[in-house]
């Protein structure tokens, strides 16, 4: 299989792994005291922060640009669809591995991060949805029935489950039947769910939706509560996160992923059955261990609640897995979608960064990470606890952060 | 084999507290040895040492030569007057029944007790030497790929179809063979491979061979190589300017090496490498010894010996001088037969001057080029693996190893030096053999730091051990060494002269260290900063930084704790500048480790601590007391019963410090399964964190009302 997303190795490091893994332990130990001690109480403002950016506002959400790209991101699906149905079965010659992994996968990532909850915008399954509704002169956005509040996120955890599944544990994930199969039932699935509960079904249900708009809440750009487009501090995003049903499944299964994978470069798990159970212990082990960490903080904090509450905290972790993992994967597979849609001959060029800098950035996104998690758990703690309990509280989860960006690291090095 | 410091890994997994230890072995221990080709059977010990024959003594009489006379005349003109005769006798001889090539001869010997004769010259053996052509070309083994290089893991039918694959010349399956030069001294007769093969001569499943007065060199990998032999000797035979080793001896048994010589290898001039290991049952005493190296010269090496399970070897009367590290023996690499390492003699030895420092060849890309370019003629070495330059003796992993009666002296880091490699370092990962190596090494009767004429010629230190395994021990005059203080042997090997240690782990910095030393790599070019054995000074040092951060850590909470509760305290602010002394002396004296400067600095801060605790103690009851308003005893009580726990905490981390300076300076502790620093580290941990909470804390409690206001109403997650 070519997609094998190896991660760059410790040595391309320019200090000694020890030191990269020591300091990111480090610097999160060290990010958790410096909180304690300067950062006593609550300062995140979350949907009321931000700097209002009305112009950008203005073009972004007129219905022309919006269309634009609702029918640009269509179209390119339908030309995706139509070169990967004419194109034998192959990675090397067919665009379709490369688009779902390379650029729908990974890019949304990486755009997410760049520019908000993007996927919302430019879905195709929203897009035919709206479409289809205005035609039939309804409402989007009306369903045959409400949503009810216990669905939450658990379609989005479970299509996250699959997709994962697909790209890491199946037989052949680069087959384009497969591939076809997989999004047809995809299809197929949410345009029912939109169908039967309106728009909104995309909003939670739609796992590329809810993974773009999870990572999205880090981006610099940000929606306000007044609707207006603004630049504001990541930790601000990440505060308008509010609980709701499988919102924790759904970022550990993030989480797990990445590491399920860099597990599994290390050790040869054998059949799709093994695979199977892996990836669901590794998702296991994600929520026992974050689910633990965040009780025990409402334990020695005396407020129930804190798994769902502190859940947003995992969201940059995550983001720091996916980037550090992917950036590589995503470089080269960029290139190759484009050059196998456009059926060029360019040379794809496997190393765009420099082995130094890609570790630099892989390393640096780890650690960013989790010191973004720290900041993000101690303004909700101070929040949440009374002032007496408010840093022993946050004590597990500062354990648990400086565990996993050992392990990361490491995992990261050893991949 | 003498890869001595790939301990990235096992370090690596302790980094990860544990929890990567399995995962992260495979990747990282890709195997940097050569010799994993049928790591299999050791012989069954039936052979013998063989005897010298003379031609008269011979089976059969094989001679090889050149064609050339008079350059043959050029070579034998300074031999004494019979020899020069019987060499011209020999020659005419040769000419007519002779072989040009020494494989010829080998291959011409149709009964055990053959002696072959080499004639001076320089043997090319050219008609070996090109490349593999038809099925050997197209052999379907396993690819072994190192750093610079690549080879197939061939077997022993496999040499015997394509004999060339890998050697210049190939003796296999030969009983009782003799191979001897005929000239006046080793160098009159030289086998060159000129980088072209692996190995020079390659001798396998060759029992009793006999090989003396030649010399052998620039290979790839062995100038001479014995495997899978039950009795040899190499007798004044020269190996030298190799990639990797002179003499590479394996899986044999009935060995000997007498007054070889071996310099400019890459790895070590010298390696009976997984000996047969007979005594691995026995304790301290046993019958005999599978290898026996004697009157050896092995210099200008990177080491000068190496034994990747180098198992009851004994070697004695040689001469171990000016290589990087005079002497390796190791448990580190898989698939060597008889891990770990046991069971070695190294008496009457001369082990000085091993201080080279080949890196400097890595550093500036002079090892970058083709082997035939690098210069080994101009002493160029080009390591092949990490080692502390400056050693006499390094053991990373064996036990039952009795180092005795030897001169050891002016090596600049130390003389002898022991570490140990869990063995999953070695792809074991069985929990119970992780700690089967670094046990019961004996140093005694050694002279340290003077030369047998008396002169004195210092060490850098005499000893360096890592504090690890169990009944190690030094002899009581041992001097300047890290730790300061080591368990005493007594007269001889399985006594003690006092308390016996068996720590499972090394201290933190220092497997911190070695951690940071194993990332060597010669493909890489890449030497790790922060290793001090590689040239990491002051701060550079990774023990320096971690010891660094730690203190920074201690010290900032020390003084948040200080300055919130008791700085009203003069006892208390006395022992915080103290503390503050103690810590700042603690980084600064890292470097003397083989001092008590550390344990003073470690008793200054845990003296402090102590202090601490107790003025907490002391501050909290009276806070209890004052503060018995009837609406605020809960509060009240919850505070003082935190500070308590707090006070408490802090006067057993203090304590654990001045039993970590009692373990340094005064008697390593027995009993105790790790270093005291251990303890202190993880208890530091919790009490760092602590002390900050508790320092907030404080001030949160004081704006209490307004605090309880907004944690009455938290808003929604």
């Amino acid at each position: 299989m070519i997609f094998a997303h190896g991660t760059g190795p410790g040595h391309d490091l320019p200090v000694p792994l020890f030191h990269a893994i020591t300091g990111g332990a480090l610097a999160v130990f060290v990010s958790f005291l410096a909180m304690a001690v300067l950062w006593p109480e609550s300062r995140l403002r979350g949907a009321a922060a931000g700097r209002p950016l009305s112009v950008l506002t203005r073009f972004a959400d007129s219905a022309a640009t919006r269309w634009t790209l609702r029918l640009l991101a269509l179209a390119l699906t339908v030309a995706v669809i139509v070169r990967g149905a004419m194109l034998p079965d192959n990675a090397h010659v067919n665009p379709l591995p490369s688009v779902v992994y390379g650029v729908l996968w990974v890019g949304l990532v990486f755009a997410s991060l760049a520019f908000g909850p993007v996927w919302r915008l430019l879905n195709p399954l929203r897009t035919a949805h709206t479409g289809v509704s205005r035609m039939l002169g309804r409402n989007p956005r009306d369903g045959m029935w409400a949503l009810p509040r216990w669905i939450g996120y658990w379609p989005a955890a479970i299509g996250l489950t699959a997709f994962v599944w697909m790209e890491l544990v199946s037989f052949d994930p680069d087959s384009v039947p497969a591939l076809a199969r997989f999004f047809t039932v995809y299809a197929v699935v949410h345009l029912a769910g939109a169908v039967a509960f309106g728009s909104r079904w995309f909003d939670r249900g739609d796992a590329f939706e809810v993974l773009s708009d999870l990572i999205g809440r880090l981006a610099l750009l940000g929606r306000r509560s007044d609707g207006a487009l603004a630049l504001r501090s990541p930790l601000n995003g990440l505060d308008t996160l509010r609980p709701a049903p499988g919102l924790v499944v759904t970022i550990c299964v993030m989480l797990a992923s990445t590491a399920y994978d860099s597990v599994t470069a290390l050790w040869n798990y054998g059949t799709v059955r093994t695979g199977t159970i892996g990836l669901l212990i590794a998702v296991a082990v994600v929520i026992v261990l974050y689910s633990a960490a965040a009780k025990a903080a409402g334990l020695i904090g005396e407020r129930r609640g804190t798994v769902a509450a502190f859940a947003h905290s995992l969201i940059p972790i995550a983001a720091g897995y996916l980037v550090a993992h992917y950036l590589a994967f995503l470089l080269g597979e960029a290139q190759r979608a484009t050059v196998l849609m456009l059926g060029s001959d360019a040379q794809i060029n496997e190393q765009l960064l420099p082995a130094g800098l890609l570790a630099v950035i892989q390393v640096g996104a780890i650690i960013t990470g989790h010191v973004l998690g720290v900041i993000a758990a101690h303004d909700r703690a101070v929040r949440l606890f009374e002032p007496r309990v408010a840093v022993a509280g946050q004590v597990p989860l500062m354990v648990l952060m400086v565990v996993a960006t050992t392990t990361g690291l490491t995992l990261l090095a050893s991949g | 084999l003498a890869c001595v410091l790939r301990l990235r890994t096992f370090a690596g997994a302790f980094a990860a507290a544990g929890i990567m230890l399995t995962a992260a072995a495979p990747a990282a221990f890709a195997h940097p040895d050569r010799d994993l080709e049928r790591a299999g059977q050791l012989p069954d010990g039936s052979g013998a040492v063989p005897e010298y024959r003379s031609a008269d003594q011979a089976a059969d009489v094989l001679l090889v030569c050149g064609t050339d006379a008079a350059d043959f005349e050029e070579r034998i003109a300074a031999f004494p007057a019979d020899l020069a005769e019987q060499n011209r006798e020999q020659f005419a001889q040769c000419q007519d029944d002779g072989f040009r090539y020494i494989q010829e001869a080998v291959d011409a010997v149709t009964e055990p007790g053959t002696n072959i004769y080499l004639l001076p010259g320089v043997y090319r053996e050219e008609p070996s030497r090109p490349e593999p052509t038809g099925e050997c070309a197209n052999l379907d083994r396993e690819v072994y790929r190192g750093g610079h290089y690549q080879y197939q893991l061939l077997e022993f039918e496999d040499h015997v179809a394509c004999p060339h694959n890998q050697n210049l010349i190939a003796i296999l399956g030969i009983e009782d063979l003799q191979i001897e030069g005929t000239g006046a001294e080793a160098g009159d007769v030289i086998i060159d491979a000129e980088f072209t093969k692996l190995n020079g001569l390659r001798a396998d499943l060759a029992d009793g061979l006999y090989l003396k007065n030649f010399t052998a060199q620039q290979t790839t990998f062995n100038a001479i190589y014995v495997i899978a032999t039950d009795g040899f000797v190499i007798d004044d035979v020269i190996g030298r300017w190799n990639d990797e080793y002179g003499f590479l001896t394996f899986a044999v048994d009935h060995g000997l090496y007498t007054d070889c010589e071996a310099y400019g290898n890459g790895d070590s001039g010298v390696y009976p490498g997984s000996a047969s290991d007979i005594n691995k049952d026995w304790e301290y005493e046993v019958d005999r010894y599978s290898v026996e190296i004697t009157g050896c010269y092995s210099h200008h090496n990177l080491l000068g010996y190496s034994g990747t399970a180098g198992d009851s070897v004994w070697a004695h009367d040689n001469d171990f001088s000016e290589n990087s590290v005079g002497v390796a023996m190791d448990s580190l690499f898989p698939d060597h037969p008889g891990l770990p390492q046991n069971h070695a003699l190294f008496e009457n030895n001369l082990i000085y001057d091993n201080n080279v420092d080949y890196y400097d060849y890595v550093r500036d890309g002079t090892c970058e080029r083709p082997s035939a370019e690098r210069g080994y003629q101009d002493g160029v070495v080009c390591p092949a693996i990490g080692v502390p330059p400056g050693t006499g003796l390094l053991t990373a992993g064996g036990n039952y190893n009795v180092f005795r009666d030897n001169y050891v002296y002016g090596n600049d880091y130390a003389g002898y030096l022991l570490l140990h490699p869990p063995a999953f370092v070695r792809s074991e990962y069985s929990l119970t053999k992780q700690w089967d190596t670094s046990n019961h090494n004996t140093y005694i009767g050694n002279t340290f730091g003077e030369t047998p004429e008396g002169v004195s010629r210092p060490n850098g230190l005499d000893v360096w051990w890592d504090g690890q395994g169990t009944q190690n021990c030094w002899q009581s005059d041992t001097g300047e060494s890290v730790p300061l203080r080591l368990p005493a042997c007594g007269d001889e090997p399985g006594q003690f002269s006092g308390p016996q240690t068996a720590r499972l782990f090394s201290e933190p910095a220092t497997l911190a260290s070695l951690y940071v030393c194993g990332e060597y790599s010669l493909s890489g070019a890449h030497i790790p900063a922060g290793c001090e054995w590689l040239g990491a000074d002051g701060i550079e040092r990774v023990d320096v930084q971690l010891t660094l951060v730690s203190s920074v850590l201690v010290g900032l909470a020390g003084l948040l704790v200080w300055w919130r509760r008791l700085r009203h305290s003069r006892v208390a602010t006395i022992a915080t500048a103290v503390g503050v002394i103690g810590l700042i002396m603690n980084v600064i004296v890292v470097p003397q480790w083989h001092t008590v400067l550390p344990a003073i600095a470690i008793t200054l801060i845990g003296g402090w601590l102590v202090v601490l605790g107790v003025e907490l103690l002391r501050a909290g009851h009276g806070g209890g007391r004052t503060r018995g308003g009837a609406a605020d005893v809960i509060g009240a009580g919850r505070a003082s019963g935190r500070t308590r726990g707090f006070g408490w905490l802090t006067i057993v981390f203090g304590g654990l410090g001045l039993l970590h300076a009692i373990d340094k300076a005064i008697v390593m502790l027995p009993w105790i399964p790790l270093s005291p620093a251990w303890f202190r580290l993880l208890v530091g941990i919790v009490w760092v964190v602590w002390a900050v909470v508790l320092g907030v804390g404080r001030r949160s409690a004081e704006s209490e009302p307004a605090a309880t206001a907004v944690g009455a109403e938290p808003r929604p997650a």
